[in-house]
């Protein structure tokens, strides 16, 4: 009688675990829809005001769109040649495009754990200085699919200005969380990276300007 | 008997329960926790809300002296409240550290500025308050950086008020016109140099993310100014770091100088032979009533103390699903077996 107790017992703490590992799972699925119908909000209201090319349209080389704004009210400042725009009270640099993974995202202008759970940031540095760092969450929507890119790989990086930087994917490495160093690293025009899977270590992929 | 078991079994699981919610927090038997409130009172009317980020900058050690603590620790500054301009300063010269390292607050609440925004169980301490900039249509809001201090007076024998409420202070620094612009100038001083050979380097921040740096030296008179920057952005200056014994203390000011507003900044680097990085200073108890509420501290969001920087944490919290489910389904498998076995 008494071993039945102590089973009914550990039966229930075993049912109560189970729920909060069911509830941490719904938690963070609900985190990655809510981020992706935010950035994929975020991507539709630029395409009505910016004239931004598809993903899949066919562009090897960095060059500049013509007529890239369309028409209609856009709050925009310009600083060091860099032109941002404001949505929903937030500023962004442009848009992200990796080709093969089929993502594309807003890049916020600044890096803040609040923006991080909305869209890519901005971690460092500038397009037009060729040192650009952007940091997202490994959310599947987002920097999720880096375990899927392969040297060679297509990403772009579209401005306000209307220009379309396109890159090439050159090294996809795992650091340290602390090596900062890794990511500031000035060889390539853009960095990207995300946490991997357990979060106490970084995906880095280094990418050269075509 | 069966009654006693039902309890024990409840007992046991709400222990459990309270475990698992409760794990990460550890507050000692003499702590008080008290209450923040901004009073938005004399706030200016806006549609936005503004995200309220307070920072737990020093312990409190006795009525008269007090600790910075976490990353504050371990920068060259002098936690002196004993004056009125020392505490703004200090505030200041906080806020520029939270901006260029990008700290994690202790507590954030988002609130439009209107009626009370509570803080509630807010441990013993000094705390920086201050608003991430918001944008209101084409109009720029800001805060002015506060420092309050929270403490219950009846254990340090003084009139602190373990509830406390400050008014902070918002303003407009963008009105909407794209093309305004200020100049921020930056001035460095000593006091008590002790070196002739030194320079510093001035890091300069837009909207938290680092914009320029220059060296200042005497070459430069110890002087510099960035002309003509865009007013919408949050501009701030950090001073990279100073010599041993050395502190620093920022001071601002907004001038009108011929038309054309200018940010003076003026930073200060004392030298002090007993100074170190982690220093305990004096107060005078009853300076700083108006300001000062009681807390405890609330270790769920206190920072580790490290002098390393990391990335940051761009991952799902996924590491608790396979311990959690794991752990589940080992105690349902033993149980199962202890109940099958008892039939």
């Amino acid at each position: 009688m008494k071993k039945k107790r102590i089973g009914v017992v550990l039966m229930i703490l075993g049912l109560l675990l189970l729920i909060a590992a069911i509830s941490v799972a719904v938690y963070n699925y609900r985190l990655q829809k809510t981020a992706q119908r935010y950035s994929d909000e975020i991507v539709k209201q630029f395409r009505e005001m910016y004239n931004f090319p598809e993903i899949d349209e066919k562009i090897t080389t960095t060059k500049e769109i013509e007529s890239t704004k369309k028409s209609g009210e856009i709050y925009e400042k310009t600083i060091s040649k860099e032109k941002t725009s404001l949505l929903n009270g937030d500023s962004y640099i442009g848009i992200i495009q990796i080709v093969s993974l089929d993502v594309e995202l807003p890049v916020a202008e600044s890096f803040s754990y609040d923006k991080l759970k909305k869209t890519p940031c901005r971690y460092s540095g500038t397009v037009s200085e060729g040192n650009l760092v952007i940091c997202a969450h490994n959310y599947a929507s987002h920097f999720g699919g880096f375990n899927k890119l392969v040297n060679g790989d297509i990403i772009r990086s579209i401005d306000f200005e209307g220009n379309v930087y396109t890159y090439s994917v050159a090294s996809i490495e795992q650091i340290e969380p602390t090596n900062i160093d890794a990511v500031n690293d000035e060889d390539y025009a853009l960095v990207l990276f995300t946490c991997n899977i357990s979060g106490n270590a970084r995906i880095i992929v280094k990418c050269d300007l075509v | 008997m069966k009654s006693l078991s039902l309890l024990k079994l409840v007992v046991i699981v709400v222990l459990f329960m309270n475990i698992l919610c409760n794990f990460a927090v550890s507050v000692s038997a003499d702590e008080s926790y008290g209450r923040l409130a901004l009073d938005f009172s004399m706030a200016p009317t806006m549609d936005m809300e503004m995200e309220w980020k307070v920072y737990k900058v020093a312990d409190i050690i006795d009525a008269e002296h007090f600790k910075l603590c976490d990353k504050f620790a371990v920068y060259p500054i002098k936690f002196d409240v004993t004056k009125e301009p020392e505490l703004k300063s200090l505030a200041y010269t906080l806020s520029a550290y939270v901006a260029s390292e990008k700290m994690d607050p202790t507590y954030v609440k988002k609130s439009k500025p209107t009626g009370t925004l509570i803080f509630d169980n807010i441990g013993e301490g000094y705390y920086l308050v201050k608003a991430e900039q918001v944008i209101d249509g084409l109009k720029v809001y800001s805060s002015v950086p506060l420092l309050v201090c929270i403490a219950d007076g009846s254990k340090y024998g003084n009139q602190w008020n373990i509830n406390t409420t400050v008014i902070p202070k918002i303003g407009l620094t963008f009105n909407g016109d794209e093309y305004k612009t200020i100049n921020y100038a930056v001035k460095v001083t000593w006091q008590n140099k002790h070196d002739d050979d030194s320079e510093v380097v001035i890091e300069f921040y837009r909207d938290g993310i680092f914009y320029d740096k220059v060296k200042l030296s005497d070459e430069n008179n110890w002087y510099y100014c960035w002309d003509n920057i865009p007013s919408q952005f949050n501009w701030e200056v950090k001073q990279e770091s100073l010599p041993e014994n050395y502190y620093v203390n920022y001071y601002w000011d907004f001038k009108d100088d011929n038309g054309s507003k200018t940010k003076h900044l003026q930073i200060v680097n004392t030298f002090e032979e007993d100074f170190k990085s982690v220093p305990t200073t004096t107060i005078n108890p009853t300076t700083s009533v108006e300001n000062s509420i009681p807390v405890t501290t609330d270790n769920k969001n206190v920072q580790n103390i490290s002098n390393t920087k990391t990335l940051p944490q761009t991952g799902m919290n996924i590491l608790p699903i396979p311990i959690l489910s794991l752990s589940g389904l080992f105690l349902l498998g033993i149980g199962w077996n202890l109940v099958r076995k008892s039939r």
